[in-house]
C-alpha cells in the first residue's frame, strides 16, 4: 500500500526557488511568511437514468503566500509556480504593507515522517469503467428493491491532493491526501406520494474500498427510507426530549459547539465559549474530542495546511472546557497552543482553525434505556445538514429520518422535523451518552472554504430540545 | 492572434481529426479583499485565478476536463482527458448535442461594456472604506459588542468562450462588494446581523447606510421571545424572499424536467401560483447581480417570462435541452470550467405590487413579519417534494403594531402551496445587487412551530 514514508525529497517546487520567494515575502518587515503549494487531481463521475451521465476530471495548480505583520494577515495567490511567478506574487504581498526593514528567513529543511494513512491505486490509475460499474450496481440494486423507484442518481467524487508547505522558520514539508466519496440519491413515487432519500460511503483514501462495501445494502437503505417517508406524517412541534442517533448525529456537536471553539471565532470574541476555558460548560457525561490522527479518517491529516503535525485534541472533558481549536494566527491572537488544525479547501483560501474528526466520546449508558426513559419525544435517526451562528450559538439542523417515542417505545415515523437550539444550553441538556460511538462523513463550509470533516457521537439523550414540525 | 486562440486552434484541429466537437470556457479573475478587526487591519487578500474548462462532444455524449495550467501542452492534455471522458459516457441515443455558432452576442457585449470599470482607486481609499465598515458599526451603539465579520472586496472577472464552430466571445466585469455584521448584546440576549452591498462603481459605496442598517437589524432583534405554535399570516421581507425563489428556481430548468425532478412537470400553461405572482428572468437588469451578454455556451442573452398571472409560461433551456425537449431556446446555459453544463436563471424578477410594507403588516389582526431564514436552505428544504421546514426569526405584529422580536421558531409547509397562498406584494424592491429582485410578500397562512 501507499504512501507509507513521506520522504524528505519529494516536492512540487524546488526548495531554492521557495527560499527566494520567502525572502521576497519577508522583504518589507513581515515577521512570518509561508507558502502553500498545491497540485490536485479531481474526478467526478455520475450516473442518471441507469447510464453514465457525467465525467469530469481536472487539475488545481497554484500557490498561496501568506505574511503576518503582528496580527495582520496578508494573503496572495498565483497559478504561476515558476521562480518568476512565485517571487512576483511574494513581492505583491510584501509591497502591500510597509513593516520596516526586511527580515531573514531560515534555510529550508524538509521534514520526513511516516504517514498514518495508506492509499491504493491513485484515481487516475484506476479504470473509469470499473468506477462506473460500482455506480451502475447501485442503480440496479435500488431499482430491484422497489418498483416505486423512479430515478437513481449516483456519483463518485475523488480527489488526490499533493501539497507542499514552506515557511520563514525553515520548515518545509510535502504530503499527499486522497479522498473518495460515493453518494447516491433515490427518488420514489408510491401511488402519487413522492419522496427521496440519500446515502453515502467514503473515506480519506482511494476507491478500491467499494469492492468490499455492500453497495446493495446502501442502495436498499436509501430506497427503504424514501418509501417510509411516503407514509410518514409531519413531525409534531414544540419542546421535547430528543434521542439523537450515533454517527452523523454528531453534527449537533459540530454545529452547536465545534464552530464556537475554533479560534477563528474566539479571537473575534464572536463565540459564546470565549473566556470559558477550565469552566464547566456541559453535562458531566460529555467528553468531546477533535482528532486529526485517525488512520484514513475522513477529516484526518498528517500535517495541517500550515505544516504543523496534527493532533488529537480533547476539547471538553467530563463537561469542562479543556481546549480550543487553534491555528497559527489563532495562537498569536489568543496565546493558546497550536493544535495542528489550520485547514483550507485549497490554495485559493488562507488557512483558518477548523475541525477535523470531531466527536462526543463513548459514555456508559445504553440506547435501550435511553428510549425507555422517554414518555413522549423524538428519535432522530438520520440527521440532515445544519448551520450555526457562532456569535450567539444558535443552531439548527434538519432530521432526514425520525420516529416518535411514546411510553418508552419507538413508534411511527415522522418527516419534516427540524431541531433548533443554542449551543451551551444544549450541551447542558445532554443527560445520557451511550457506549456505541460511530463517525460519519460531512463537508464543512466556513471562512477557509469547504473541507472534509467527520462528525460523530454515540447515541445521546437531550432532555429538552425545540422540535420544529408542523402546527396541527 | 493571441496565445489562447492559437492554442485553441490546435485543439480544434485535433478534435476535427478525432471526429469530435470542442468548446473551451476560460475564466479569470482578480479579487482584493480587506477586513478590519478591533479597528486594526486584520486581513488583506489579493487573489488571481484562471481556469480553462474543455467540453468535448461526440454525438450524444460529452466529456469534461479542466486545468489551471494554461500552457499549450497542458491544454492539449486536458482536451485528451475530456475526449476520454466523452468516450466513457456511453449513450446510444441518436442525438447530436449542438454547439453555438459564431453569430451572436457581439452587439450585446458592446452594450454592456460599462460593467467593466478601469478606474484605479487608490489603496488608502479602499482601506478607509474597509476600516469604516467596522468602526462605524462599533461607534453607532454601545450594545454592539464586536463586528465579527466585515470587509470590502474589489472584483474583476472575465469569461471567454471559444468553440470548434468558430465562436469566440468574451466579457469582462468589475464590481465592489462589502458587508458588516455586528454582534449586539443586552443582558442575556445577543444577536448578530448586518448588511451588505454590491455596486459597480466605488462612488456608490455608502458606508453610513450599511452600518446604520446593519446595526439597526442586530439591535432590533435583541430580547426576542418565542412564538406560540400555530398558523399565522406571514409577510416575508423582501431581503429574504429570495430564499423562497431559490427553492423553486431549479424547477424551471428543462434539464431537471427531462430528468423527472421538476415539480412543474406537466404544468406549462397551468396555474402554479397566485395570480398576483409574475416572475421573469432578466440578464439585462442593471440592478441585478448577474448581468451578461451571453450564456455559458456563448448564446446571446435574452429576457424570459416564466410566470404570468400565476400561470407557468416557460421553462429555461440551453441548446441541448431546447433541442431534446423541443422547447424555445432561452439561453440559460450555465457552468464553470470545472463543472458540467447545466441550466440556471440569471436575475429572477418578481414583479412588485401596490401595498406599502405597513399596509401588508396591518392586513390581519396578527401577522408574523419574517426577516431572517436563520439557516438559509442549508437545513430544511426537500427539492423532490417542495416541503420545507426552516428555522426563522422576525417580529410579531398585532393590528399593524409591532409587539416585539421573535426567534427560535420554524416555518414549514410546501413551497407550491405557499406560492398559491400569496395574497399581496409590496411596492418596494430589495437592495440592488441580488440575483433575485423581490418585494415584500404577504402569504395567507403558514404553519409556525415555536414554544
Amino acid at each position: 500500500m501507499y504512501p507509507g514514508l513521506i520522504k524528505g525529497d519529494i516536492m512540487i517546487v524546488q526548495s531554492h526557488i521557495l527560499s527566494k520567494a520567502l525572502d521576497a515575502a519577508m522583504s518589507s518587515g513581515a515577521d512570518f511568511a509561508d507558502i502553500f503549494l498545491e497540485d490536485t487531481y479531481s474526478s467526478q463521475l455520475s450516473i442518471l437514468n441507469s447510464r453514465p451521465e457525467q465525467a469530469i476530471v481536472g487539475q488545481l495548480y497554484g500557490a498561496g503566500i501568506r505574511l503576518f505583520f503582528g496580527h495582520e494577515i496578508i494573503y496572495v495567490t498565483t497559478n504561476d509556480l515558476s521562480e518568476t511567478g512565485l517571487v512576483k506574487a511574494a513581492l505583491r504581498a510584501a509591497q502591500s504593507r510597509d513593516g520596516g526593514a526586511g527580515k531573514k528567513t531560515l534555510p529550508l529543511l524538509q521534514v520526513s515522517f511516516d504517514s498514518v494513512h495508506t492509499y491504493g491505486e491513485k484515481p487516475w490509475e484506476m479504470n473509469r469503467d470499473r468506477k462506473f460499474q460500482w455506480l451502475n450496481s447501485i442503480d440496479q440494486h435500488a431499482r430491484a428493491r422497489s418498483s416505486s423507484v423512479t430515478q437513481v442518481e449516483a456519483g463518485l467524487n475523488e480527489k488526490f491532493q499533493k501539497i507542499q508547505i514552506a515557511n520563514s522558520r525553515g520548515l518545509m514539508a510535502y504530503d499527499e491526501r486522497a479522498y473518495s466519496r460515493l453518494r447516491m440519491q433515490t427518488f420514489v413515487d408510491n401511488n402519487g406520494l413522492k419522496e427521496s432519500s440519500s446515502e453515502d460511503e467514503g473515506h480519506m483514501g482511494t476507491s478500491e474500498i467499494y469492492d468490499q462495501i455492500q453497495l446493495k445494502e446502501l442502495a436498499e437503505k436509501a430506497v427503504d427510507c424514501a418509501m417510509m417517508l411516503t407514509t410518514a406524517d409531519y413531525a409534531p412541534a414544540g419542546e421535547m426530549p430528543v434521542v439523537i442517533d450515533n454517527g452523523f448525529g454528531g453534527v449537533i456537536f459540530h454545529e452547536a459547539s465545534g464552530h464556537g471553539l475554533e479560534t477563528t471565532s474566539i479571537a473575534k470574541e464572536a463565540s459564546v465559549f470565549c473566556g470559558k476555558l477550565g469552566q464547566k460548560i456541559a453535562h458531566e457525561s460529555v467528553t468531546a474530542i477533535d482528532d486529526g490522527t485517525i488512520e484514513n479518517g475522513w477529516g484526518s491529516l498528517n500535517i495541517d495546511d500550515e505544516g504543523n503535525k496534527t493532533q488529537k485534541t480533547v476539547l471538553i472533558e467530563n463537561g469542562v472546557l479543556k481546549s480550543y481549536i487553534v491555528d497559527e494566527m489563532g495562537s498569536r491572537q489568543t496565546g493558546h497552543e497550536i493544535t495542528g488544525s489550520g485547514r483550507r479547501q485549497s490554495y485559493k483560501y488562507a488557512p483558518a482553525s477548523r475541525m477535523r474528526n470531531t466527536y462526543i466520546a463513548a459514555g456508559n449508558d445504553s440506547f435501550e434505556e435511553m428510549i425507555r426513559d422517554v414518555d413522549y419525544g423524538l428519535y432522530a435517526k438520520k440527521m440532515g445538514g445544519g448551520s450555526v451562528n457562532p456569535g450567539t450559538g444558535d443552531f439548527n439542523f434538519q432530521v432526514g429520518e425520525a420516529y416518535i417515542i411514546r411510553n418508552g417505545r419507538i413508534e411511527e415515523p415522522v418527516k419534516g422535523a427540524c431541531l433548533i437550539g443554542r449551543g451551551i444550553d444544549t450541551l447542558g441538556k445532554i443527560t445520557k451518552v451511550s457506549k456505541d460511538l460511530k463517525l460519519a462523513r460531512g463537508m464543512c463550509g466556513s471562512v477557509s472554504g469547504s473541507i472534509p470533516a467527520a462528525v460523530g457521537q454515540p447515541q445521546i439523550l437531550v432532555s429538552s430540545l425545540m422540535v420544529g414540525g408542523r402546527a396541527k | 492572434m493571441d496565445t489562447i486562440k492559437l492554442n485553441f486552434q490546435k485543439i480544434s484541429e485535433q478534435a476535427h481529426h478525432d471526429g469530435a466537437k470542442v468548446e473551451m470556457l476560460l475564466t479569470g479573475g482578480e479579487n482584493l479583499s480587506i477586513g478590519f478587526q478591533k479597528r486594526k487591519l486584520h486581513s488583506f487578500e489579493s487573489t488571481q485565478a484562471q481556469m480553462a474548462g474543455l467540453r468535448v462532444i461526440l454525438g450524444a455524449n460529452q466529456g469534461y476536463a479542466y486545468t489551471e495550467n494554461l500552457s499549450s501542452e497542458s491544454l492539449l492534455r486536458t482536451y485528451n482527458e475530456a475526449l476520454m471522458n466523452a468516450k466513457t459516457v456511453h449513450n446510444d441515443e441518436d442525438f447530436q448535442i449542438p454547439l453555438q455558432g459564431p453569430s451572436g452576442a457581439t452587439q450585446l457585449n458592446q452594450e454592456m461594456s460599462h460593467l467593466f470599470s478601469s478606474e484605479e482607486i487608490p489603496m488608502d481609499k479602499k482601506m478607509e472604506i474597509a476600516r469604516n465598515l467596522e468602526a462605524k458599526c462599533l461607534d453607532l451603539d454601545q450594545r454592539v459588542q464586536s463586528v465579527p465579520y466585515s470587509g470590502l472586496a474589489e472584483t474583476v472577472s472575465s469569461k471567454r468562450i471559444l468553440n470548434s464552430e468558430g465562436l469566440d466571445q468574451q466579457f469582462k466585469q468589475s464590481y465592489f462588494s462589502g458587508y458588516a455584521y455586528a454582534l449586539a448584546k443586552e443582558g442575556e440576549s445577543s444577536k448578530m446581523d448586518g448588511e451588505g452591498f454590491f455596486v459597480r462603481t466605488f462612488k456608490e459605496i455608502n458606508v453610513d447606510k450599511v452600518a446604520q442598517e446593519g446595526v439597526q437589524k442586530a439591535i432590533s432583534r435583541l430580547g426576542a421571545q418565542t412564538l406560540a405554535t400555530g398558523n399565522y399570516p406571514v409577510v416575508i421581507c423582501r431581503e429574504q424572499f429570495p430564499t423562497v425563489l431559490n427553492m423553486i428556481s431549479s424547477y424551471f430548468s428543462a434539464k431537471e424536467l427531462h430528468e423527472g425532478k421538476s415539480l412543474f412537470e406537466g404544468k406549462l400553461g397551468q396555474s402554479i401560483a397566485s395570480e398576483k405572482f409574475q416572475l421573469s428572468d432578466d440578464p439585462f437588469r442593471s440592478d441585478g447581480r448577474i448581468v451578461r451578454p451571453f450564456d455559458d455556451e456563448g448564446a446571446p442573452s435574452q429576457k424570459t417570462v416564466l410566470v404570468e398571472n400565476g400561470v407557468l409560461k416557460s421553462f429555461l433551456t440551453n441548446l441541448e435541452y431546447s433541442k431534446k425537449m423541443q422547447m424555445a431556446h432561452t439561453a440559460h446555459a450555465s457552468r464553470s470550467p470545472a463543472s458540467s453544463l447545466g441550466i440556471a436563471p440569471t436575475n429572477l424578477i418578481l414583479a412588485q405590487g401596490e401595498k406599502t410594507l405597513a399596509e401588508l403588516l396591518a392586513s390581519y389582526p396578527k401577522v408574523v413579519y419574517l426577516t431572517e431564514f436563520s439557516g438559509g436552505l442549508h437545513a430544511g428544504f426537500k427539492e423532490s417534494t417542495g416541503d420545507f421546514s426552516l428555522p426563522a426569526e422576525g417580529f410579531l405584529y398585532e393590528n399593524g403594531k409591532c409587539l416585539g422580536a421573535i426567534d427560535r421558531f420554524v416555518i414549514s409547509g410546501n413551497v407550491l402551496t405557499l406560492l398559491s397562498d400569496i395574497e399581496q406584494l409590496g411596492n418596494e424592491y430589495n437592495q440592488p445587487g441580488s440575483s433575485m429582485i423581490c418585494p415584500d410578500v404577504l402569504v395567507k397562512s403558514c404553519s409556525f412551530a415555536g414554544a
